[in-house]
């Protein structure tokens, strides 16, 4: 179904825009939490991964056979609100052809209690039932396939028969690795994934603090470690978070967000004392804990030889942005990023300036007023004729003849967003000089002023 | 104030215009604003870096916002950024790209507090990565003005600010202050008149002076360009039988 059709069978249907990196995030978090199970519990290593591997070899007995782990794997993750399909099998490829088949594929066993749908496939059981499921389960690109498909080859019993010699000729050596790995005859392994520890640095007192001062002196402290720690790891990190537990159980928190990843303690307590000054402690501090939220890798940067100002400039940028989201807000600080909306008010986003590499913005050649009222404002007009040119503006008590007058420009939007618009929209300048952007409403014929030519 | 307070106060304000000027002539340069550019409109053929511009406009739709964006393209230049105040949040960057401004290398303040929003353009002006601020505020206390004022002469960064007609008796810092009214437009074009109340002479000390210029802004291109002659007010006014 397309979004066009889904909003219009329900209108307040909450779209979200496809995000892989964070659908990976989420992926590798569970990844983290999944190695209660096993050890070693790694992720489908694609562009867009939606499934976790786990290597339960010698494990089972510890959670009482197969069945027993398979049955509180699916309870956990249904506990978790998680819907889902689970294989037990000697080789990743038969597990994941086996969770990715149709839901009326007959599975060896199901699992009356668990609602999500669970097979056991028994010690060199495989092969007998990969037999029958298509060949684009064997996790091939859609161009081979379609290809496999062209020349009659549905099922992998029937890829399975070939030479193995001719099939890599003929449909590249993929296939036959990947059928290969499904069916036993070529290893694969799990690729664990392993969360990185938490990056946090922590101190308690004995006595509850209640000076200002004294809890500033331990911040910076906690950052030198939380930057020797970092150094270790060769890290930094764009997000620093400060939490002061209270002696009234209340827990303030401060962070610190920055435009690149960082570990220097002088400079990160320079904003971090920034938003401590603006804490108002309601009971003395009895401890604290300074975490680097998601630490990434810190990549040595080295100036252009020939360019060393292009270098010292992106500094000082990103100096002033950590400076001006401190002390104004990382909402207040911001680059414009454009859509490509028909509706003007849609148009145009302001997005964060710390994450300003991923917004490049380029802006369109129409004649677009350089201010934009956010909501349209009723005015008065005079058309000698209906539905035509503006002849009298009357805006703020004041009547101005429109002397010149540029439209209309048609802009509508679908039905399908619900609200849509349908207006025309003219630039009209007054007598006085000054230039507007005001439109009609097609449905209702009522005049809005949308913005000035300032 | 007696004659001989005068004296002492006319000789003290020599010596804080020399001293200043000696600073700012250490780090002062003219960016030329092109062929048929708005050069002629300052006193060095071009912008003055490290100062602080106002435009003074009735109200809007004048043209005013158009024009400082305009001198904060040349002072940005091919690599430093511009930082555009929107407390009104109203500024609307699509017609950017129209202008010829980069909008990735633009940064737009939109905290609601005018007050903070001027301690904002200050860093700005601080940084050397910054070329030029942009903003609407009507009234700027004196020590604000200040500061914006030894924040655009730390780096030589452009300071533009459009202010209503009624600031044009307010004390301002600014080096430059313009009155920009808007015009009937004609031949495709919109024409602006701009009288210059006050320009920073050669980097040695403010003028007042009575001259004035039209300006046109082509409504195909987005380019600016001096329609008239830098005249005396009068006959630039005569120039567009205003």
């Amino acid at each position: 179904m397309s979004q066009a059709e889904a909003l219009a069978l329900l209108p307040r249907l909450r779209v979200e825009p496809d995000d892989l990196d964070a659908d990976r995030t989420e992926l590798l978090r569970w990844a983290a939490w999944a190695e209660r199970f096993s050890p070693i519990v790694g992720i489908e290593d694609t562009l867009e991964p939606a499934t976790l591997f786990l290597d339960v070899t010698g494990g089972a007995s510890c959670f009482g056979g197969d069945e027993a782990l398979v049955r509180k794997v699916c309870d956990a993750f249904t506990a978790e609100g998680w819907s889902m399909r689970v294989a037990l099998a000697d080789t990743i490829g038969a597990g994941w052809a086996l969770t990715h088949a149709a839901c009326g594929l007959a599975l060896a066993w199901d699992i009356p209690s668990a609602k999500p749908q669970a097979a056991i496939i028994g010690p060199r059981e495989h092969p007998r039932h990969l037999a029958p499921l298509p060949v684009a389960l064997l996790r091939l690109g859609a161009a081979v396939v379609a290809l496999l498909h062209q020349l009659g080859i549905d099922r992998i019993e029937a890829l399975a028969a070939l030479p193995r010699a001719e099939v890599a000729q003929r449909f590249g050596t993929e296939v036959v690795r990947q059928l290969d790995r499904a069916l036993g005859d070529l290893p694969e392994v799990v690729v664990p994934y392993h969360a990185q520890p938490e990056t946090v640095a922590c101190c308690a007192f004995e006595f509850g603090i209640d000076r200002h001062d004294v809890v500033a002196r331990a911040i910076d402290d906690l950052l030198v470690r939380l930057e020797a720690i970092l150094e270790r790891r060769g890290q930094g990190a764009r997000l620093f978070e400060c939490v002061l537990r209270q002696e009234d159980g209340e827990s303030p928190r401060i962070e610190c967000q920055l435009s690149r990843p960082m570990r220097d303690a002088r400079y990160i307590g320079q904003w971090l004392r920034v938003r401590f000054e603006q804490v108002r402690l309601t009971a003395p501090v009895m401890g604290i804990e300074l975490r680097a939220v998601s630490a990434e890798t810190l990549k040595p940067t080295c100036p252009d030889l020939f360019d060393g100002e292009a270098h010292d400039q992106a500094e000082a940028l990103a100096h002033l942005l950590d400076q001006l989201t401190t002390q104004l807000g990382k909402d207040a600080v911001t680059t414009p990023t454009f859509v490509a909306d028909p509706q003007p008010e849609f148009a145009c986003r302001f997005a964060s300036a710390l994450h300003q590499a991923d917004a490049p913005a380029k802006g369109m050649q129409a004649n677009r007023p350089l201010r934009l009222y956010a909501r349209p404002i009723a005015v008065d007009v005079i058309a000698v004729v209906p539905d035509g040119k503006p002849e009298t503006l009357r805006h703020a008590g004041n009547a101005q003849t429109v002397i010149r007058c540029i439209g209309p420009e048609r802009i509508e939007t679908g039905w399908w967003r619900g609200d849509d618009i349908s207006r025309d929209y003219y630039i009209a300048e007054t007598a006085d000089g000054a230039r507007w952007w005001l439109f009609r409403r097609l449905d209702n014929g009522r005049w809005f002023l949308h913005g000035c030519f300032e | 104030m007696g004659l001989g307070n005068r004296a002492i106060a006319r000789e003290l304000a020599d010596r804080i215009r020399a001293l200043e000027s000696a600073s700012r002539q250490a780090d002062a340069r003219i960016i030329p604003l092109g062929t048929g550019g708005l050069g002629p409109l300052f006193a060095g053929e071009g912008l003055p870096s490290a100062t602080l511009i106002e435009l003074l406009a009735a109200g809007p739709g004048s043209g005013a916002l158009t024009l400082a964006l305009h001198l904060a393209k040349h002072a940005c230049g091919e690599r430093k950024t511009l930082v555009v105040a929107d407390h009104q949040r109203s500024f609307y960057p699509l017609a950017l790209a129209r202008l010829g401004i980069d909008v990735s290398r633009v940064i737009v303040l939109r905290c609601p507090n005018p007050r903070d929003t001027l301690g904002g353009l200050v860093q700005a002006l601080r940084c050397p990565a910054v070329g030029a601020v942009v903003g609407q505020f009507d009234a700027i206390a004196v020590p604000e003005f200040r500061r914006l004022q030894l924040a655009a002469e730390a780096h030589g960064g452009i300071g533009l600010f459009l202010r209503p007609e009624a600031a044009r008796g307010g004390t301002s810092f600014a080096g430059v202050r313009w009155d920009v009214r808007p015009l009937r437009s004609g031949d495709g074009c919109r024409r602006l008149h701009i009288d210059i109340l006050r320009e920073r002479g050669d980097g040695i000390a403010l003028r007042q002076r009575d001259r004035a210029a039209i300006v046109e802004i082509d409504d195909a291109t987005g380019a600016v360009r001096l329609f008239s002659a830098v005249g005396h007010s009068a006959s630039a006014a005569r120039n567009v039988g205003g």
